[in-house]
């Protein structure tokens, strides 16, 4: 509970009692007057991580894509270590909206390539929870694909993001790019905490 | 917004999740406090464990046969295919369905509203040398408001002349989900 210090012995004495959906900032002065603010769940155990070198990676593979750095978390709950690059490990058990973006450069033309791009949790890359798949148009154009879902996770469940492309050659050149800045976005995952 | 009235007490306004009681004075001053302390953010996800044929050129809602939770009442099996509000504001829901392998012109998922308006489509076209051999995933997502009695439909089309499946798999084709974000203010 707050209480309004400097008019405690005048004339109001506003108490705010502390909720857990509810945030008070402020002293009760004119100057810093109590705000109560949403400390909404949705702002709780946020975590992303990224990556801003390209990586090359295997054709006809599952690859669960290793992130370089994370974004500092709003709230308490790391998710992301560079010892398992990989991964996004939630602190706490609860309702999630995960999600994650990367793309691939083309090759040859971009002719007949495809990816696919999936969150699975805790390392089944055969079963995931949201999966999308690009193809090339045959033409000059990179590959992006993006996904998101909302799923429950038990206390330290982790996801992954995974690509898989269908290149069987240039493999030298087949890279997750995230490096080319404005052509293609940085290599991304993210979780955030909804609900109990 | 409440303000007191002697040294400026600001009580903001928030998603709807708080209420505050009181005038600021000193013999009735501002109480915060959960508007209900057990109060779950409804969500819902749902998913179909059969394939469904899709007719050609016009759009298909998702019906669906199995919850996988729901929090907020948004699905009944007497009305597979609607996710239905029941309290006003802004949310998040998204779907992922799988298709059958075709070659020609491109695939389409999206959200329709009250059963007549077309929030959102993905396209994603294919091209006849992928589309003769990969049975590609088509995922997307977005917020919109939302009002009590409202519905929501993942729906999907495609235009190869003929009908075309889409698949079930264990967690990640013919799937909606929803989740309430909070009131919009």
């Amino acid at each position: 509970m707050s209480v309004c210090g400097n008019c405690r012995n005048n004339i109001c004495s506003c108490t705010l009692e502390s909720g857990s959906s509810t945030t008070v900032v402020g002293i009760g002065t004119a100057n810093e007057p109590f705000q109560v603010r949403p400390s909404t769940p949705a702002f709780r155990y946020v975590g992303s991580a990224y990556r801003t070198t390209d990586l090359q990676i295997i054709l006809n593979t599952d690859t669960a894509i290793p992130f370089e750095a994370s974004d500092p978390p709003i709230t308490g709950g790391n998710m992301w270590s560079a010892s398992f690059p990989t991964r996004l490990t939630t602190p706490v058990a609860g309702l999630f909206l995960v999600g994650g973006y990367a793309g691939q450069v083309q090759i040859g033309g971009g002719v007949a390539q495809n990816i696919n791009l999936w969150i699975s949790k805790n390392g089944v890359a055969a079963t995931p929870q949201v999966k999308t798949t690009i193809m090339s148009q045959i033409s000059d154009h990179a590959l992006n694909a993006n996904v998101m879902t909302l799923i429950r996770l038990a206390a330290n469940d982790y996801i992954e993001l995974y690509i898989r492309s269908n290149r069987t050659q240039f493999l030298v050149d087949e890279y997750l790019v995230g490096s080319v800045a404005g052509v293609m976005a940085h290599p991304y995952i993210f979780a955030q905490w909804l609900a109990a | 917004m409440a303000k007191c009235d002697c040294c400026g007490c600001v009580i903001t306004e928030d998603y709807g999740t708080s209420q505050v009681v009181g005038t600021g004075s000193s013999d009735d001053p501002f109480v915060v406090s959960m508007v209900d302390p057990a109060w779950v953010r409804p969500a819902a996800r749902v998913r179909r464990t059969t394939d469904q044929l899709i007719s050609n050129s016009i759009f298909v809602p998702i019906s669906f046969d199995t919850e996988v939770f729901d929090t907020g009442n948004f699905w009944v099996i007497g009305s597979p295919t609607l996710f239905t509000i029941s309290e006003a504001g802004m949310y998040a829901f998204g779907g992922c369905v799988r298709w059958g392998v075709n070659t020609t012109t491109t695939r389409e998922v999206g959200f329709r509203k009250n059963g007549s308006t077309i929030l959102l489509t993905n396209d994603q076209p294919v091209d006849p040398t992928n589309g003769a051999t990969v049975s590609p995933w088509h995922a997307a997502s977005y917020q919109a408001p939302l009002a009590p009695g409202e519905t929501l439909e993942l729906v999907v089309r495609q235009e190869t002349g003929g009908a075309l499946n889409t698949f079930t798999e264990a967690d990640d084709s013919q799937v909606f989900w929803i989740v309430y974000l909070g009131r919009v203010i």
